[in-house]
């Protein structure tokens, strides 16, 4: 027996052939796929946790410990607390291999001579480590560490002494050692806690400013009976990759038992994503899969079915000669049995190697096995199919008796069964689609019925023409007949009565269809990405850097490209979630932005207009000597502090008096500016205090100003316009009196002392502010607008424009102008980002010459990395496969279309050579070949792509575009030009090169039986 | 195994086609001996083929009974007729191509028509070299179909009917498109067969010679047996409803609906016509 099955498989070697490459490609498929969804969500989640902002990977435990002076504590050391503080917070919270950090702090002010800052006093483990230091790190119980900009706030150096104050606690004298940076402040050390956190400015902020770091022995020491202890933990990478579910779990379970310590992290955000995006690269890939797979298994049905009219007279023969049932299906199995094992086997080993080759590793030791075990599963299942497909397309023969069997022209009565399958596939198709239509589902989830609902609608087109076929080919045929055309005429009748030409016309069809939708989606999903990344970052390249003020950064940035084309500063902020604030240099905007197309509304131009209206010009001086003219009034001796600002945005405090109650001149000498001078901010009148600090004059402390030379002549003072007071909300005076060439600023009484004001602001910016805004924001319907800028008090503004989006915005988005901004923008507090937007033709030296203006660069993004980050998602990984198996399922159905056409060649060419000998042409000839397989590959193809449409048309998009449904610029819904095109072009040579190997080999056979 | 006997009475078969019914066969009574040769001789579609189909039981008759040796097909099984047909009938199709698998040798054609038999107790197998050597085709056995000329293959189809040892051997049309020397050959190993083993041979052919050579020609005209030949000479047959056909050139002189009387004397049976011409029956020829 097996030397006739070997004999048979000889003679059939086309048929074996293609029989062993069809099942290849089943198996190849269903190996790769469980490896590839593995590999992929291993590769989506290492994207993840690697863009992931550092704080998503921290859990911070928040509580007290007891401090100096708690009762029954004593004299404990640092070292102590900082044991106490892991002890309990670790008992909370327990994170398998993460690094622990542990702080202590608590809240207070240090003074100068000159200035005070509120600020928290800090130890934190390691923490010089993470710090460029210039000076020394803080060793002994009254050293400090101060940040560069508050020291230069206080106005002080390594080696001074200041006063450290907590409430109702008197000064204590400690000695700042040296002055510090934060070094990478975008990683994890630093990550989800706001004592330094990020790049930020604003020095001198009412709230907590840069922390001032001491040893573990002085916090521990503060007479407080309980101090702030903060256990922080970096979630090691591996939780997230190896175990996303767990660890979320782990950290529900122990946040709900947080014994009186506050837990807070944005872990589990971060393990969720990782987990959706997995069971998106799971569905998605295994959907695509499962359609191929089935494609796979109907092509060689029916190519096996198609084969089996050849073996018809096998059957029959040894049904003929009475031999047993066994051996009948032994010689017809084998005959496909073969060459799909040896399929198989070869499939399985190509599938993987190319997946590995693609998708890479499929991560640790245990994934991989787990992968590999998947895959010979799915790899047997599909060869089980494959078998299975075999036996039902042979099942037919073993059913047809022996007479049917041997005849010469086989049965053309299509069996019921056909009728109720087809029907049975429409039914299923049209409810499949109908529950993926009805059923309710989020924009940026999907599921099953979804993913299958593009293939529903090609199966339902393709099986409705395929029916049309038949008819429709007699029709013109018999048209072509009766206007005498011979070769239309036999081409369409070849095409009407060949068995199973509807079935491979829909193979195609539905390949086609298949192929060109998941190049749609591809398209979008790409234009979307490249939509997004553009949109996120806001121009080709961003520099986040470190600068010591805002105004440092505009000087810097101005500086290093004098020309303004390339380089343009912008402070990131926000307010809220869905908030961006961005303060920009509008004599750049235009120039500098990527301001994508669809954003609507104004132009760059016309923002960068709005945004930095006319306004009365700084009042500037030099370095040398300021003399104020000046008289006071009765009351306490009041002094004038004049503040001014370097270009670099250093401020500069001058104090002038007391001031007496007769007019005089009062001096003080300015140094420091540089070049471009100082900037005069305004005047603050001050008066010392019982403890002999500076503090707000009393109310109705007033001076008369009647110049400042160089900078404020008296005919700028008297200029009531020129002068305001503070634009915080609560802020009450100070009362302003412009007469006569002099300001005269009297201080006012508040019902709250800390709303008191005397200060005093030079007019050099529009108040209010104007802001440009998305078109969703609408100044409120009463009262003013007030938007808080540099995270400080809001400040009055006014809507000057509105735009469809702008880049960076969430949702929604101002732009303000940053050196108007900078002007107006007081008490500012932490968390907003200094950046450096790039053009990409920015020359090759521009962050050397950022460096040299004194800026530090932490991170260097463009808008390709961004977009090529986003390819490295679950959707993508998802869409990647079914385009892969969209080409692999039209490689398929041509090979069935070869098939079919093989095993119909002998009969075929048979019946042309007789009509050749009775003087049919043989131009004739080859018109009827090219024709008739060309006309069919054609309108599968054309139909192909019409389905493709259809579904692209009606059907909701199957892979969202991203998890977090980000739709800001939202993707063109429908079937597009450009994949269209492409699924159009991939049919036409694919399909239309099986064809024609068809047309040509048919010429060649009627050729060869008429010689 | 010995020859098998062959009984037909009355077998009507009807075929069922979407344009209608087809009588091919309308009541055939014919008996066969064991071990006789008989030729099915007749016009195309005059129901030969559709005989043979019935004694193979590829066809189960639509009335009457078929009985082969002991059976009675009409009431075996469909399974009880494949092992019938793969122990004690062979059967030969028309076109010896149609005989054996292409892609198999001779030797193994023949071994695989052995199987269903090499399974059933009380059958004797010859080896397949030694059935080819009996058709004539001696060490052919390596040889394929595509490798023998005409005359050869159509002997290799024999050798594969005769491969079980069949009692009852239905060959159909073995000389059609061979020359004289190759239908003398199939002949040959038809007798030869036939010598041997006893079996029981029926063939279906057009060739009058063939009829003469077998020694007993059965005319099948119309779905009945019209006549027969038997040693050179030919005979009209009284059917089983007492029908008889008359000879073609009789039937030329006096059309369909000619009236006779019957005379009999001295066990001569004289038909004279007469009287007035009726209307046509429906199976022309038959004289009651």
């Amino acid at each position: 027996m097996p030397g006739v099955v070997r004999g048979a498989l000889r003679a059939r070697r086309a048929q074996a052939a293609t029989v062993l490459v069809l099942t290849g490609l089943a198996v190849a498929v269903a190996a790769a796929a469980p490896w590839y969804v593995t590999a992929a969500a291993q590769s989506v989640a290492v994207a993840d946790v690697a863009g992931a902002p550092a704080h998503q990977r921290v859990v911070r435990v928040t509580g007290r410990v007891e401090g100096g002076a708690a009762p029954g504590v004593g004299e404990r050391s640092g070292a102590q607390a900082v044991a106490d503080a892991e002890e309990q917070a670790s008992a909370v919270l327990r994170v398998p291999d993460a690094a622990a950090t542990v702080s202590l702090r608590e809240s207070g002010a240090i003074s100068s001579a000159l200035a005070r800052v509120s600020l928290r006093l800090v130890y934190r483990d390691g923490m010089c480590e993470h710090l460029d230091v210039g000076g020394a790190c803080p060793a002994g119980p009254d050293e400090v560490l101060l940040s560069r900009r508050t020291a230069q706030a206080l106005q002080v150096t390594a080696g001074d002494t200041v006063d450290f104050v907590l409430p109702s606690q008197p000064a204590r004298a400690v000695r700042v050692v040296g002055t510090y940076q934060i070094r990478d402040p975008l990683g994890p050390y630093w990550a989800g806690v706001d004592l330094g956190s990020g790049a930020n400015l604003d020095p001198g902020a009412a709230g907590t400013g840069d922390p001032a770091f001491v040893t573990s022995d002085m916090v521990a020491a503060l007479p407080l009976r309980e101090i702030v202890a903060e256990y922080h933990l970096v979630i090691p990478e591996r939780r997230f990759l190896d175990d996303p579910a767990g660890l979320r779990a782990d950290l529900a379970r122990q946040v709900a038992g947080s014994r009186g310590w506050r837990v807070e992290t944005a872990a589990p955000a971060l393990a969720e994503r990782i987990e959706r995006e997995r069971a998106l690269v799971a569905l998605g890939v295994g959907v695509a899969a499962v359609q191929l797979l089935a494609l796979c298994w109907f092509g060689l049905f029916f190519a096996v079915r198609h084969t089996a009219e050849q073996r018809r007279p096998d059957v029959g023969l040894l049904k003929l000669r009475g031999a047993a049932g066994w051996r009948q299906w032994h010689l017809v199995i084998a005959q496909s049995a073969v060459p799909m094992a040896l399929g198989a086997v070869a499939g399985a080993a190509a599938g993987l190697g190319l997946v590995r080759l693609l998708a890479g590793d499929a991560g640790g030791a245990a994934q991989a096995r787990s992968a590999a075990l998947l895959s010979a599963a799915a790899a047997l299942a599909a060869l089980a199919g494959a078998v299975a497909a075999a036996v039902a397309a042979d099942a037919r023969a073993m059913r047809t008796p022996v007479t049917d069997l041997l005849r010469h022209v086989p049965s053309r009565r299509r069996g019921w069964r056909a009728e109720v399958v087809d029907l049975l596939i429409v039914l299923v198709a049209a409810a499949g689609l109908y529950q993926s239509y009805a059923t309710a589902r989020e924009p940026d989830t999907t599921d099953g019925l979804a993913l299958l609902a593009p293939a529903l609608v090609a199966v339902l087109v393709a099986l409705v023409a395929a029916r049309s076929l038949t008819p429709l080919a007699g029709r013109l045929a018999r048209a072509a007949l009766r206007a005498g055309r011979v070769p239309v005429a036999l081409g369409a009748t070849q095409l009407a009565r060949r068995p199973g030409t509807h079935r491979v016309f829909a193979l195609l069809v539905v390949a086609v269809a298949l192929l060109t939708t998941a190049a749609g989606g591809w398209h979008a999903a790409a234009q979307s990405r490249d939509d997004r990344g553009r949109h996120q970052l806001g121009a080709d390249r961003v520099l986040t850097v470190q600068a010591r003020g805002r105004a440092q950064l505009l000087a810097a940035v101005r500086a290093a490209d004098p020309g303004g084309r390339h380089a343009m500063a912008v402070v990131r902020g926000s307010d809220g979630p869905s908030t961006a604030v961005l303060a920009v240099d509008s004599a750049r905007f235009a120039s500098v932005v990527d301001w994508h197309p669809r954003y609507a509304g104004l132009s760059p131009d016309a923002v960068a207009a709005l945004l930095h209206p006319p306004a009365p010009a700084p009042l500037s001086t030099p370095d040398g000597e300021l003399t104020l003219d000046a008289a006071g009034g009765a009351g306490p001796p009041t002094s004038v502090v004049a503040t001014l600002t370097t270009a670099a945005g250093e401020p500069v405090t001058l104090r002038f008096g007391p001031v007496g109650p007769a007019r005089a001149r009062y001096t003080a000498p300015l140094s420091g500016c540089g070049a471009a001078g100082c900037r005069l901010v305004g005047f603050e009148l001050v008066t010392r205090g019982a403890s002999g600090r500076l503090e707000l004059a009393r109310p109705g402390a007033a001076v008369t100003l009647y110049g400042l030379s160089p900078v404020a002549p008296g005919t700028v003072l008297g200029d009531v316009t020129r002068w305001r007071g503070s634009l915080s909300p609560t802020a009450v005076g100070p009362a302003l009196a412009a007469e006569g060439g002099a300001l005269t600023i009297t201080a006012l009484d508040a019902g709250r002392a800390s709303n008191r004001s005397t200060r005093v602001y030079a007019v050099d910016a529009p108040t209010p502010l104007p802001v440009v805004t998305t078109a969703q924001l609408e100044p409120p319907a009463a009262g003013d607008a007030r938007l808080p800028v540099f995270g400080g008090d809001p400040v009055p503004v006014r809507f000057a424009g509105a735009v469809g989006t702008m880049p960076v915005a969430p949702r929604f988005g101002y732009l303000v102008d940053l050196e108007y901004a900078e002007r107006v923008a007081e008490d500012t507090g932490l968390g907003d980002v200094p950046q450096v937007w790039l053009r990409a033709d920015a020359p090759p030296d521009i962050l050397d010459r950022l460096r040299a203006a004194g800026l530090t660069v932490i991170s260097d993004e463009t808008a390709r990395a961004t977009i090529d980050r986003l390819g490295r998602e679950a959707p993508p990984a998802a869409l990647r496969f079914q385009l892969v198996a969209g080409l692999v399922g039209l490689l398929l159905a041509a090979g069935a279309f070869v098939v079919v056409a093989a095993v119909e060649r002998p009969e075929r060419a048979g019946e042309l050579a007789a009509l050749r000998a009775q003087g049919l042409a043989p131009r004739a000839v080859r018109a009827v070949a090219w024709g008739g397989y060309g006309s069919l590959a054609l309108s599968a193809v054309l139909l192909g792509v019409a389905a493709s449409a259809l579904a692209q048309s009606v059907t909701r998009r199957p892979v969202p575009l991203f998890l977090d449904g980000w739709n800001l610029l939202p993707a063109a819904v429908g079937p597009q030009p450009l994949p269209i095109l492409a699924g159009l072009l991939a049919g036409l040579v694919v399909v239309g090169a099986a064809a024609a190997t068809a047309a040509l080999l048919l010429v060649r056979a009627v050729r060869e039986v008429a010689r | 195994m010995s020859g098998l006997a062959v009984a037909c009475r009355r077998v009507v078969h009807i075929y069922r086609a979407e344009a209608g019914d087809v009588v091919a066969l309308s009541g055939v009574d014919l008996s066969i001996g064991p071990g006789e040769m008989l030729a099915l001789v007749g016009p195309s579609g005059s129901g030969k083929s559709t005989l043979v189909a019935l004694l193979a039981g590829l066809m189960r008759p639509s009335a009457g009974r078929v009985n082969v040796g002991t059976y009675d097909l009409g009431k075996l099984s469909d399974a009880e007729i494949s092992r019938l047909r793969g122990t004690q009938i062979g059967v030969v199709l028309q076109g010896a191509a149609r005989n054996l698998l292409p892609y198999a040798s001779l030797e193994r054609n023949v071994w695989l028509a052995q199987r269903r038999a090499a399974r059933t107790e009380g059958i004797e197998l010859e080896d397949p070299e030694r059935i080819l050597d009996l058709v004539g085709l001696p060490g052919r056995g390596a040889a394929k179909i595509a490798d023998l000329a005409p005359g050869a293959r159509q002997r290799a189809a024999l050798a594969v009917g005769i491969a079980a040892s069949p009692g009852l051997l239905l060959v159909d049309e073995p000389t059609s498109q061979l020359d004289s020397r190759g239908r003398d050959e199939v002949l040959d190993a038809l007798e030869t067969v036939n010598a041997e083993r006893g079996t029981t041979v029926v063939v279906v052919t057009h060739d009058a010679e063939v009829g003469a050579r077998l020694g007993r020609a059965v005319t099948i005209r119309d779905g009945r047996v019209g006549a027969e030949g038997r040693g050179g000479q030919d005979f009209a047959v009284v059917a089983g409803d007492g029908t008889v056909q008359l000879p073609p050139d009789v039937l030329g002189q006096f059309p369909p609906g000619t009236l006779f009387t019957v005379d009999q004397a001295d066990g001569t049976v004289t038909l004279v016509p007469g009287g007035v011409a009726q209307s046509p029956e429906p199976h022309a020829g038959d004289a009651a």
